[in-house]
């Protein structure tokens, strides 16, 4: 049985909060907030870490909901049918259960269509870069916190990089990585990770390879990645939108970034990137 | 012309089987019959089976098979066929009423050829020409689901073939399926061929947000048309694919690329306007690299390559070597990611679309 999701308690009168079950492996769950005056703009998806503490991200992103007028939609990708979401073209498919899901929302009228912003943070930031490259016609804006680690605009093979996955299930996603990345890099991407997120603990993957790549820790791995694609952004002519910045006083806590690292303005478009 | 002194009761035309080209036609204001021995390609013909010769069933407007029998009377439409495995007929009844099926999907002419390994198409009498209440005679260019020409998806692409059972209408439909499901609201449309609901329903069946094709426009088959008409059509039907909200849209264009109404639509001066770009299919490897040449010599630079000779993955790596284009199987198709990436691989060329 899944783990039946609490009750979410927003007392926040500009708000209406909903909650639409999943269906198995084939819709996540989802909160979605909805502010009595809407904004206009394209809704935002936040997809959460691995602890898949969702209730607890839509509680704090609650008054950005209400102050902006913007639409949020929180999946849970729980553990038992998204085991491992982060990756995207997991065996049960996390990038075809979002698209399900904004599709049913959409349908129902409880989200405009078109385009949304993306945001993740920690393993959600892995789900939400890669998914941004493999549809960046779905995207407005993406926002990546905290990622663990990255696909990279390189040669390493997929996940890693653009390069041939030894997986034959995968064995095409390299070349729609190549294809997509100047439409990903047309993007507006901001990248935040907290100052003091630099420590290796038991879920940062490691070995050598790896580091060598992108370094050792999140704090580094976001400073490479943000790097990377600015120059590959360069050797397409692409004009980037990729903004960096380091969340004064954050570990590697959703709560510390939203309260002393301003996540919540970054998600919700308060603060906006370089255009 | 001589008219017919037995008016057919409304019983008679009830009962008739009517055939899939004629579903837009209302049943309802059919009020008599006249007989011509030049009846016009699209006009609404009452016929009834004298021998079941190679179409055993008919497709009927309500989508299904219905058997035939002799003294089955059928509801169809008087129009041309090209099918270089099939039939090629015309639309041409015999003075004595006696013509051909061409085809299950309703279309009923003269035969001039067919395959060797085909068997003679069933044969028909003939009874009339169905006529409206003021004594007009029905043609299905008068119901059709052109509203106006105006506006497409964002990102059209057609699908063009070395030959006819290239596997053309299975690239398309999985196509469509990844598309969809990577959230494009795609369109299925038939551009060219002879009126039958086999592709359509593929086109359905693999997801499509909307399923159209030529006789939604009026002609129950394009061989013989006018091109300028197929082109207006080919407008039509992409404006009425935006109207339905779609993003995409992927045209099937029959048989080969050569055709004689596919290689003047790849010839036209308003191709570009319909095809934002082109996806090859073929049957084996020289097929392919003809084809490829062929499109070539016109402009054409097809973004992918799929069809039968994807069954072979040493065809598929030879041609994967010569061309600097996928050459991507139904399964790879029909996965949204390598779906969508054939659409922004259009969009890097043309310009940005999305959903």
């Amino acid at each position: 049985m899944d783990r039946p999701l609490p009750l979410l308690h927003i007392s926040n009168h500009a708000l209406a909060v909903r909650y639409r079950p999943g269906f198995g492996s084939v819709i996540p769950a989802s909160w979605t907030l909805v502010p009595s005056v809407l904004s206009g703009l394209p809704p935002i998806v936040c997809v959460h870490g691995i602890s898949r503490e969702v209730e607890e991200m839509a509680r704090l992103l609650s008054p950005a909901s209400a102050e902006t007028g913007r639409i949020f939609v929180m999946p849970h990708f729980d553990e038992k049918h998204y085991p491992r979401y982060q990756s995207c073209l997991c065996r049960n498919r996390s990038d075809l259960a979002l698209i399900r899901l904004v599709e049913e929302l959409m349908r129902d009228g409880c989200v405009p269509p078109g385009r949304f912003d993306l945001a993740g943070y920690s393993g959600g930031a892995q789900f939400a870069h890669r998914f941004t490259w493999l549809y960046p016609h779905w995207i407005e804006r993406l926002v990546v916190s905290s990622a663990g680690w990255y696909t990279f605009p390189d040669n390493s093979p997929f996940p890693y990089g653009m390069g041939p996955s030894e997986s034959s299930r995968l064995r095409l996603v390299h070349q729609c990585l190549k294809v997509n990345l100047r439409a990903f890099l047309d993007r507006k991407i901001m990248i935040r990770v907290g100052e003091h997120d630099d420590a290796v603990d038991a879920v940062t993957r490691s070995g050598p390879e790896i580091e060598a790549q992108q370094g050792r820790d999140r704090k580094t791995r976001a400073r490479i990645w943000h790097q990377a694609l600015l120059q590959a952004a360069r050797d397409l002519g692409v004009v980037p939108q990729v903004d960096f910045a380091l969340m004064p006083g954050c570990g590697h806590s959703f709560e510390e970034c939203v309260r002393l690292g301003g996540l919540s303005e970054v998600i919700s478009g308060m603060q906006q990137a370089p255009s | 012309m001589t008219t017919h002194s037995d008016d057919p009761s409304h019983a008679i035309f009830n009962k008739a089987k009517w055939a899939f080209t004629t579903r837009h036609v209302p049943k309802e204001i059919v009020n008599g019959i006249r007989f011509t021995d030049s009846p016009q390609s699209g006009d609404l013909l009452l016929a009834r089976i004298e021998w079941i010769g190679h179409q055993t069933r008919l497709h009927t407007r309500e989508g299904r098979f219905s058997d035939l029998f002799v003294g089955d009377l059928i509801v169809a439409t008087c129009g041309a066929r090209f099918a270089t495995d099939q039939f090629e007929g015309i639309s041409q009844v015999r003075a004595d009423g006696k013509a051909d099926l061409l085809a299950a999907g309703g279309i009923i002419g003269h035969t001039r050829s067919r395959h060797n390994r085909m068997k003679p198409a069933t044969r028909l009498r003939v009874l009339g020409v169905l006529t409206d209440p003021s004594g007009k005679l029905i043609n299905i260019s008068q119901h059709t689901i052109i509203q106006d020409s105006h506006g497409k998806p964002g990102l059209t692409i057609g699908i063009v073939g070395s030959a006819m059972n290239s596997g053309k209408t299975t690239t398309a439909a999985y196509l469509i399926h990844g598309l969809e499901k990577a959230g494009w609201r795609t369109a299925g449309i038939k551009l060219t061929g002879t009126g039958s609901f086999g592709d359509l329903h593929a086109y359905i069946d693999a997801g499509a947000s909307v399923a159209m094709d030529f006789t939604d426009a009026g002609m129950a088959s394009t061989y013989l048309e006018p091109i300028d008409r197929i082109i207006a059509a080919g407008h039509s039907l992409l404006a009425a694919a935006a109207r339905h909200g779609c993003d995409t849209a992927v045209i099937e264009l029959a048989d080969g690329i050569t055709q004689a109404e596919t290689s003047l639509i790849l010839n036209h001066p308003q191709r570009d306007q319909l095809f934002d770009a082109f996806l090859l299919v073929a049957a084996d490897s020289l097929a392919a690299i003809g084809g490829m040449a062929w499109l070539s010599e016109r402009g054409i630079a097809p973004v992918a390559l799929s069809g039968l000779l994807t069954r072979a993955p040493l065809v598929v790596g030879e041609l994967s070597q010569r061309f600097c284009i996928p050459v991507l199987t139904r399964e790879d198709l029909a996965e949204p990611t390598v779906a969508s990436s054939v659409i922004n691989r259009i969009s890097a060329v043309n310009h940005p679309s999305g959903p």
